[in-house]
């Protein structure tokens, strides 16, 4: 549970990274996702990993928390070495069973973690970590808004966003304490078979649906009572001017792409395949 | 000037069907600018779809309701109506839309198309009055209850109303910081001119009020000021709402010793110290007969003996705590030390209260106590002298400790009653026999044993409170952990549900509860334990821990009514015992003072 606790929580600071606009900043965490599942070569990957060390050092938040947002998925990151690891390409150093051991693997499969691992973060940091999550519905509601003229709800597609993100954490603690409070009363959530385990979660999401119609029931009156009538006429928040700060990182993404995209394939090799 | 808000013959059915009964019935009344009213009632008397009427939530089926000269039935006026009557509502979760306090303060004004510049004015004029300025950038699950209300109120005044409606706002607080929204309230509608709309079952908020509406089965039954309402309790607690006990007090004592009871109650507690003291040193002053006193007092006595609880403890230690300390370290940018070397002991039988201010570390503590939190290095918990540092007790442990979280009734999820209850004997592996056996025993000692083929989804607030101690109790535990047992209940929900706690002592199982509510759980427990920033700060009787008013402020409680007011009646009559919550024993109280010798020897 405690891991989870820090899915899609803002944690706010004053830095550079969390000034800069929010639809800049989506782009970037797309554009970085592509760039780096494109980093094949360890030189363009070292480079990144700097890099990434780089923006956690300009957001201002300590490292463990950042590197915390790795560990809902570090079953897939370790999963993803070993399979690589075994693989077999290359020269086998050892084996057992019908696995063997490369060194060309282990390489390979350490590569891939890290890449990974980059993707999570850069991921995190320019999203979740320092977007609140308003911010982050009005990046997407700008992104998106060419496609008012298709008749897309883009505005109403955006609350919905920033809503179900707001909940997150609040949704959290209340399966957090259901667990504890059918737990009090004999439940177990770790043994047993499958049949008692998927008899557990009844015990937790149940209570879970029901909060959350009562919940959904309770907002949308409180939003009425607050005069919402969906686009029409509201008032729009103007994003972040672009300013130094978004046109450095659009810049840099820029140098990015080239740098994967033109200078990757002319790198020499230096490992042996 | 024309009032803001206007009832005429308004009666609304939620069932339109050809015999259903009205939710409101032919509901008159009209609210002058700037007034404050209040309207009281049980759950299930209509008080809530009163609210919804109020800013064309709802449209009444009869009748017509105007808001500022504006009827809601009119679509056209609809977003104008709604803007002058803010609301804000009971949940304080369930109301906030944004995810930052500026954000959702500015959510209603962008609502209305105000200008950019003109919603910051605004927001910080908002976050100012309400005192959240510092919060701005805060996101809602780091704020308590309190602040969450308080954004609702900055969300409302952002958008320049005129009327402020609260839907039972305060009933999800702890006693301080509904005294500080209550306080918030009153600065609005005296400063700011706001008329005020309360639906409330607090008394204490009513008495605040310049107009009571006293709500039964969708019509008024009676309306009044609070002085007018408060002068008939009998009244007031046929309806199943409480009356604020030093008001009865000054109302006996006025028919003790002058025979009759004045037709306006006086309804502010220094007030009516001032009035008991003045009628009791003048009956002294005339030697007033004093065998009608002691008829009055063994009454009193008598009364309050079949009522009052024997402790039944055994003296064996069923719950060992020492040295126990806990932090928290799962956000690494705050770690929070919820308990800093707790060493404690309860006994068998016993009820105890565990009562501390929001963040004081008594959930921590209990969770402690049914091995939902292992103990740290140092730190001892033994239940039946089985320690938790082992996990192979915790299961045992499990079961022996029943623990039921605050509104538990949101665990509640089997499609019938039985079932429900059923759950966890089953998880425990009982017998099918032993089962159905602890189903019904657990049904029976809650008072649901006629409740057990319905949903738990169609009953009432209290009966699924009453379900969900079943489920637990159905496990046969010897001890019971409850946090806040009567949260969010009507009076007469609380006391249920605190008796059926009370007669569970009886049976010598041992009873912890826990409260941020001195007063909701002092008068049934035998020993009080104070908590402030994780540590113990007393553990005595409540008789004891109430009399001193600087422990109290030490933990961060408000002080129960009564004890203020009998402590403010101390200087005149020395020997006035302290421990009392009810009326009667308030009562009992004074004239066992008033009966005792003083110093010049008056009473012989």
């Amino acid at each position: 549970m405690s891991s989870l606790s820090l899915l899609g929580r803002t944690f706010v600071a004053d830095s550079q990274l969390h000034r800069m606009n929010s639809s800049v900043k989506l782009l970037a965490a797309i554009a970085l996702m592509v760039i780096v599942l494109l980093s094949q070569h360890p030189l363009i990957l070292l480079f990144m990993t700097i890099l990434t060390l780089l923006l956690i050092k300009l957001s201002k938040l300590p490292f463990s928390l950042v590197l915390k947002s790795v560990r809902p998925i570090l079953f897939i990151i370790i999963f993803a070495f070993i399979i690589h690891g075994l693989s077999g390409q290359g020269e086998t150093i050892a084996s057992f069973w019908i696995f063997r051991i490369s060194l060309e693997g282990i390489v390979t499969g350490a590569l891939t973690a890290l890449r990974i691992t980059l993707l999570v973060i850069n991921t995190s940091l320019f999203l979740t970590l320092t977007t609140p999550p308003t911010a982050l519905a009005d990046g997407v509601e700008r992104l998106l808004s060419p496609l008012r003229h298709l008749r897309f709800p883009v505005n109403e597609f955006a609350m919905m966003m920033s809503i179900a993100l707001r909940f997150v954490p609040t949704l959290l603690e209340e399966a957090n304490k259901l667990m504890k409070a059918q737990s009090s009363r004999g439940a177990s959530y770790d043994t047993g078979g499958l049949i008692k385990k998927v008899r557990g979660l009844v015990s937790i999401l149940v209570p879970l649906f029901i909060s959350s119609f009562r919940r959904a029931e309770d907002l949308a009156v409180a939003m009425e009572a607050r005069c919402y009538q969906g686009e029409a006429g509201r008032t729009r928040r103007s994003g972040r001017k672009l300013t130094w700060r978004e046109y450095s990182l659009l810049a840099l993404i820029v140098i990015l792409l080239l740098l994967v995209a033109v200078v990757q394939p002319r790198l020499p090799q230096i490992i042996w395949f | 000037m024309d009032p803001i808000l206007e009832f005429d013959r308004v009666s609304f059915f939620y069932d339109t069907g050809a015999d259903s009964q009205p939710t409101v019935n032919d509901v008159s009344f009209s609210l002058p600018r700037g007034q404050h009213l209040a309207i009281l009632g049980a759950n299930g008397s209509g008080k809530s779809t009163m609210a919804r009427l109020m800013n064309g939530l709802l449209v009444p089926d009869r009748g017509t309701v105007t808001v500022a000269d504006m009827d809601t039935a009119d679509e056209n006026s609809i977003y104008e109506i709604r803007r002058q009557c803010g609301m804000v509502f009971q949940n304080p979760d369930n109301q906030i839309i944004e995810s930052t306090v500026a954000l959702d303060v500015a959510f209603g004004p962008s609502n209305l198309g105000v200008e950019l510049g003109e919603i910051e004015r605004r927001v910080d004029e908002a976050l100012a009055m309400t005192g959240l300025s510092a919060l701005r950038d805060r996101g809602p699950h780091e704020l308590s209850g309190g602040q969450k209300q308080k954004l609702a109120i900055a969300g409302v005044l952002a958008m320049k109303p005129s009327c402020l409606i609260l839907d039972e706002a305060t009933s999800m607080l702890d006693p301080v910081s509904r005294d500080e929204l209550m306080q918030l309230i009153i600065r609005l509608r005296d400063e700011e001119g706001l008329s005020i709309v309360q639906i409330t079952h607090y008394m204490e908020e009513a008495l605040e009020a310049d107009y009571v509406l006293l709500l039964s089965e969708g019509s008024i039954i009676r309306s009044g000021t609070p002085a007018e309402i408060f002068s008939r309790p009998y009244e007031l607690r046929e309806l199943k709402l409480d009356v604020p006990p030093y008001i009865e007090i000054s109302q006996n004592i006025d028919r003790i010793f002058n025979g009759e009871i004045e037709a306006t109650a006086i309804i502010d507690l220094n007030d009516a110290a001032d009035h008991v003291r003045q009628v009791m040193l003048q009956a002294r002053a005339e030697n007033f007969p004093l065998e009608m006193l002691r008829d009055e007092q063994l009454r009193l006595e008598a009364l309050i003996e079949t009522e009052r609880r024997q402790p039944s403890t055994s003296g064996e230690t069923v719950i060992e705590v020492n040295k126990l300390s806990f932090t928290y370290d799962d956000n690494p940018l705050q770690k929070v030390t919820a308990l800093h070397n707790l060493t404690m002991a309860s006994t068998r039988g016993e009820i105890l209260g565990v009562v501390g201010a929001t963040g004081s570390g008594k959930s921590t503590f209990a969770q402690h106590l049914n091995g939902l939190i292992r103990p740290e290095e140092k730190g001892k918990v033994l239940i039946f002298s089985q320690d938790l540092a082992e996990k192979k007790n915790v299961r045992e442990v499990r079961r022996l400790v029943g623990l039921l979280f605050q509104y538990p009734e949101d665990q509640l999820f089997e499609e019938t009653v039985a079932l429900d209850i059923a759950f966890g004997p089953k998880e425990m592996k009982f017998s099918p026999a032993e089962v159905a056996e602890n189903v019904e025993r657990a049904a029976e000692i809650t008072g649901v044993s006629h409740l057990l083929s319905r949903s738990p989804f169609e009953l009432s607030g209290g009966e699924q409170r009453r379900v969900a101690i079943a489920g637990v109790l159905a496990l046969n535990p010897e001890i019971l952990i409850m946090d806040e047992p009567s949260a969010g209940l009507d009076p007469d929900g609380r006391e249920t549900v605190l008796n059926d706690l009370s007669e569970l002592a009886k049976s010598s199982k041992t009873v912890i509860l826990i409260s941020h509510d001195l007063e909701s759980i002092a008068r049934i427990v035998d020993r009080l334990m104070l908590m402030s920033k994780g540590e113990i700060i007393a553990i005595d009787t409540p008789e004891k821990i109430l009399s001193s008013e600087g422990l109290l402020a030490e933990a961060s409680l408000t002080v129960p009514s009564t004890v203020k007011f009998l402590n403010l009646l101390r200087s005149d009559f020395p020997h006035l015992q302290s421990g009392a919550f009810t009326a009667e024993e308030g009562l009992l109280a004074l004239l066992t003072a008033y009966l005792q010798p003083s110093e010049e020897g008056t009473i012989v």
